[in-house]
């Protein structure tokens, strides 16, 4: 970590050198730490310590980015010029208006000490706890324990300086044996908030509840997706619909769509980057302060997420979703939520009559066709056969290929819980989503564990 | 290089049982045009180091992005502290299969520095090719990529090794989207999900002839949203060269992964169904199913000289006659089994560990022309190029999703099919190979964007694939 005056006044050097109209610079660096398990012991363990500069260059309406994580004044200088020439040699982008200038943004907490100075020797004993109950159980353990602190610094040559030191702590584990697992998964910005063992435990309660699976036909059932399944459901959806560039693009099921009803009225999706549950920022890789956005409403899709670019051609505002120069993606919801129910989670299982408790997706995959959020993946780590409301036993893996916003309107009901669940930028955001029970869920495939 | 074998000669002062030092200095340039506006020009310096040590038999791995002597002590330092948490819940001591230590140096032939080729003959090269995609107003999207890595490593290790190498990649491609109504169909070219890719220079990419392919890719877009969804049923299915490339990746490459059999990876990515009594005795594919791992093969996405763990570059059989005989190692799992490493090991930058990664698992070709082939199939389907892909945890049940099907009546190419999806269980499907085209038709299809780890990796891995037949798969579109 080099802290804010050294971070903001490496942009501003930076920003001095480049002979450009505008000017755009990012710090991102820090240091963590990653303690790895599998077959009840650590296997792999690593640090790193790193940084990078990011410098877009503006010239009229071109822009030229080129990053550098060699630290040198004389990288710096060899960086601007290389952002700058790449600018020059660029045609003009007529949907370029100007870089954002500053607004204030909200402060929040966002680094803790615990989290930034856990040692490699800490991560190792809380490991050894759980893997201790672990062999007594008789059942094997693999996962992650992460942590880890970052410098976000962000400046422009209108005025944009922003600064946020920030620490997340995660916890990936799977419990299995040799025909069963179960998992569980928690992220916080405080290491003393992650509940380690009652983690372990929930991942190692689920292997022991589903040895002995049996076979199931592929059909459609009504299941209950506990969080961690919504989630990645919810993750797909933001990479495929909910950013401008795929509604411009007309590839989203939001495109053309928006004021209409597009899914069932149980759901609720909105991104909320300052919510202090998830891995709340105050500001995107912009400087642009970050804003709550209602995507879809009671089934009605509402809005989309923006960045300067996006929004300058759109005719509107940024929401503040802006990310690093050069980026492919366009403007990403990081901080997707779905809105809780009235039904305790506990309670959506004495509601099925017949079908299957999900604990959660694998190598899940949007892009069957993006228009209609068409999906694939499979079950993984403990999936149960509901029968007149009780769990009974559990049962192997199943495809499931669904239209999701189709699937949506079949939602029964939803928890009054949510979780923070994984998903591929925990790093910079986090998904929040609670439990579903959704009738005639279509299973098309299955396998053989 | 003085440097380096310094920390390495005080690593072994500090009694480590073996240590080694990777300094990795990449330079990339990423060039993204997208409806006649360049979207993306960008230009990346990154330099590092990271040492890995085993001490006491445990591993500990520390990185850094500062290059200076002093802090490659302090790193080393840091990696026993880290080595030493590993302790704490160690299991059998980590050994490593013996390997020669080489000193050496690798440069991936380049015929043409493509970092020298003007920045602006570049852009014009995609601007020129995506306006002919975007001839059509029902082409939404018209975009086309450029990408070049060239990576200078230094490995360095206690046991003597020094080797440098001097790695070049090139990826380059098209795409056009084209929207109708609720129908949004993609064509690529040379391969979808960023083009084709392969070890080398500007060479590759003029060789593409983008622009010559571009209004082709754009009919066949227009094609797509006015064709019919894919009918479903057990059919026969020719795939192309790029999806059999993925099918190979995701239902061979990634089973085949020595840790994720040994369960290493249950945590993220999963494990493997072809377990250790497999080795030798199942009938993965049919006896025409020849696939071979090949990190010396010319222009292949995973060529190179050494391994990130100094272990040179190799040639191996995986499935000979459609028995499975091999996998992919390290030096440490390969110890397990008493084998040597065949040198898989490779980091995704100076911050990350080596971990076991495809290098070019390659499908052997047969001896078919394609349009033989397709005059030999009475009745089936031809599907190209991939569109989506998700396969379990132990690589069995698989889906692939393509952008194009064609239906084949009666020995000859007909109409043209949208949505096309086929699933399967691996041995199932490639036990169902029964003819591959010749070496005529076989190219190696780079896959850039290979995902493992905790924290995650990328790999840019290669497979050869010529276009091959295979009898009753599942074809269908849920709706």
């Amino acid at each position: 970590m080099i802290g804010e005056d050294r971070a903001l006044g490496l942009l501003e050097k930076t920003l001095k050198e480049l002979p450009a109209d505008e000017g755009w610079a990012l710090y991102l660096g820090g240091a963590k730490s990653l303690t790895r398990f599998a077959n009840n012991t650590i296997h792999q363990n690593v640090t790193e310590e790193s940084g990078e500069v990011i410098l877009a260059a503006v010239i009229g309406k071109r822009m030229g980015v080129a990053t550098t994580s060699i630290l040198t004044p004389a990288a710096f200088r060899r960086c601007a010029r290389q952002a700058a020439a790449m600018a020059k040699l660029t045609p003009e982008n007529p949907d370029f208006k100007s870089l954002p200038g500053p607004k204030p943004f909200t402060p929040m907490a966002t680094y803790f000490e615990a989290t930034a100075a856990c040692t490699p020797i800490q991560r190792a004993e809380a490991i050894r706890g759980f893997i201790d109950r672990a062999n007594r159980l008789g059942v094997t353990l693999a996962g992650a324990l992460s942590t880890g602190a970052a410098d976000v610094a962000v400046a422009n040559t209108l005025g944009v300086r922003a600064y946020q030191a920030l620490t997340a702590a995660e916890l990936n584990i799977v419990a299995h044996t040799d025909d069963s697992s179960g998992y569980a998964f928690d992220l916080h910005r405080d290491v003393t908030r992650l509940a380690l063992d009652p983690l372990a435990d929930r991942a190692m309660e689920k292997c022991v509840a589903s040895r002995g699976p049996r076979d199931i036909a592929r059909g459609k059932y009504t299941v209950v997706l506990e969080p961690p399944a919504v989630g990645e459901l919810l993750e797909w959806m933001g990479y495929i619909g909910l950013g401008a560039k795929t509604v411009e693009e007309e590839t989203s099921f939001m495109a053309g769509r928006l004021g209409q009803t597009i899914t069932g009225e149980r759901v609720t999706i909105v991104d909320d980057p300052l919510d202090a549950d998830g891995l709340a920022m105050p500001f995107d890789f912009e400087g642009v302060p970050k804003q709550r956005v209602p995507l879809i409403e009671r089934g009605v899709a509402r809005a989309v997420v923006y960045d300067s670019l996006s929004a300058g051609k759109a005719g509107t505002e940024s929401t503040g979703h802006g990310m690093p120069p050069g980026a492919a993606s366009g403007p990403m919801p990081l901080n997707l939520q779905m809105a809780t129910g009235d039904v305790p989670m506990a309670d959506l299982v004495s509601r099925v009559d017949r079908g299957l408790l999900v604990t959660r997706f694998h190598y899940v995959n949007g892009y069957l066709d993006t228009r209609r959020a068409q999906m694939t993946g499979m079950t993984r780590d403990a999936t149960f056969w509901i029968e007149d409301g009780k769990v009974r036993h559990p049962v192997k893996n199943l495809r499931f290929t669904e239209e999701i916003l189709e699937a949506f309107r079949r939602i029964e009901a939803v928890s009054t819980e949510r979780w923070i669940v994984s998903a591929s930028w925990s790093e910079i955001g986090a998904i929040i989503a609670p439990a579903l029970l959704i009738r005639d869920f279509s299973f098309t495939g299955d396998t053989a564990f | 290089m003085n440097k380096l074998k310094a920390t390495m000669e005080y690593l072994k002062k500090r009694g480590v049982d073996y240590a080694d030092i990777r300094v990795v200095d990449t330079r990339h340039q990423a060039l993204g045009v997208r409806n006649r506006q360049v979207e993306r020009c960008v230009s990346v310096e990154d330099r590092g180091f990271g040492i890995r040590v085993l001490h006491k038999g445990a591993w500990g791995f520390a990185s850094s992005s500062k290059v200076a002597e002093g802090e490659m002590r302090r790193i080393a330092d840091q990696a026993i502290e880290v080595a030493r948490g590993t302790l704490i819940c160690r299991g059998d001591p980590v050994r490593l299969a013996p390997a020669e230590p080489a000193v050496d140096s690798y440069k991936t032939p380049v015929r043409k520095d493509p970092f020298r080729v003007p920045l602006e003959d570049r852009l014009a090269l995609l601007l020129g090719a995506t306006e002919i995609l975007a001839r059509d107003p029902k082409v939404k999207v018209a975009e086309g990529s450029m990408d070049f890595f060239r990576t200078q490593k230094v490995f360095v290790s206690t046991e003597g090794a020094a080797i440098e190498q001097d790695l070049w990649e090139t990826g380059a491609g098209i795409q056009a989207t084209a929207v109708e109504g609720d129908e949004a169909q993609t064509r690529s070219y040379p391969n979808s999900h960023g083009g084709q890719w392969a070890t080398g220079g500007y060479e590759l990419v003029e060789a593409m002839d983008l622009a010559g392919h571009a209004e082709r890719v754009r009919e066949e877009t227009l094609a797509l949203v006015a064709a019919p969804n894919c009918p479903e049923g057990r059919t026969t299915v020719i795939l192309d060269g790029p999806q059999l490339a993925l099918q190979v990746h995701e239902s061979c490459g990634h089973p085949i992964e020595l840790d994720r059999v040994l369960g290493f990876e249950l945590s993220f990515a999963g494990g493997s169904f072809l377990t250790l009594d497999k080795r030798g005795t199942l009938q993965y594919g049919s006896p025409l199913v020849h696939i071979v791992g090949d990190s010396t093969i010319p222009g292949g996405l995973g060529t190179y000289g050494y391994d990130d763990e100094g272990v040179k570059a190799q040639r191996f059989d995986i499935v000979r006659d459609g028995l499975f005989v091999n996998y992919l190692a390290s030096r440490e799992t390969a110890a397990r089994l008493n084998l040597p490493s065949n040198g898989c090991m490779r980091a995704d930058g100076w911050n990350r560990i080596p971990l076991i990664r495809m290098v070019n698992i390659n499908l052997e070709p047969g001896a078919w022309t394609f349009d033989d082939l397709v005059r030999d199939t009475e009745d089936g389907l031809y599907l190209s190029m991939n569109k989506s892909w998700s396969i379990d945890q132990l690589r069995l049940n698989f889906q692939f999703g393509c952008q194009w099907a064609q239906e084949i009546k009666g020995g000859a190419l007909g109409r043209v099919y949208k949505n096309p999806i086929y699933t399967g269980m691996t041995p199932a499907f490639w036990n169902g190979c029964d003819a591959l085209c010749s070496r005529d038709h076989w190219t190696v299809w780079g896959v850039p964007n290979c995902g493992k780890g905790e924290p995650v990796q990328t790999a840019r891995v290669g497979h050869g694939a010529a276009p091959a037949r295979f009898r009753n798969v599942q074809v269908g579109v849920a709706r």
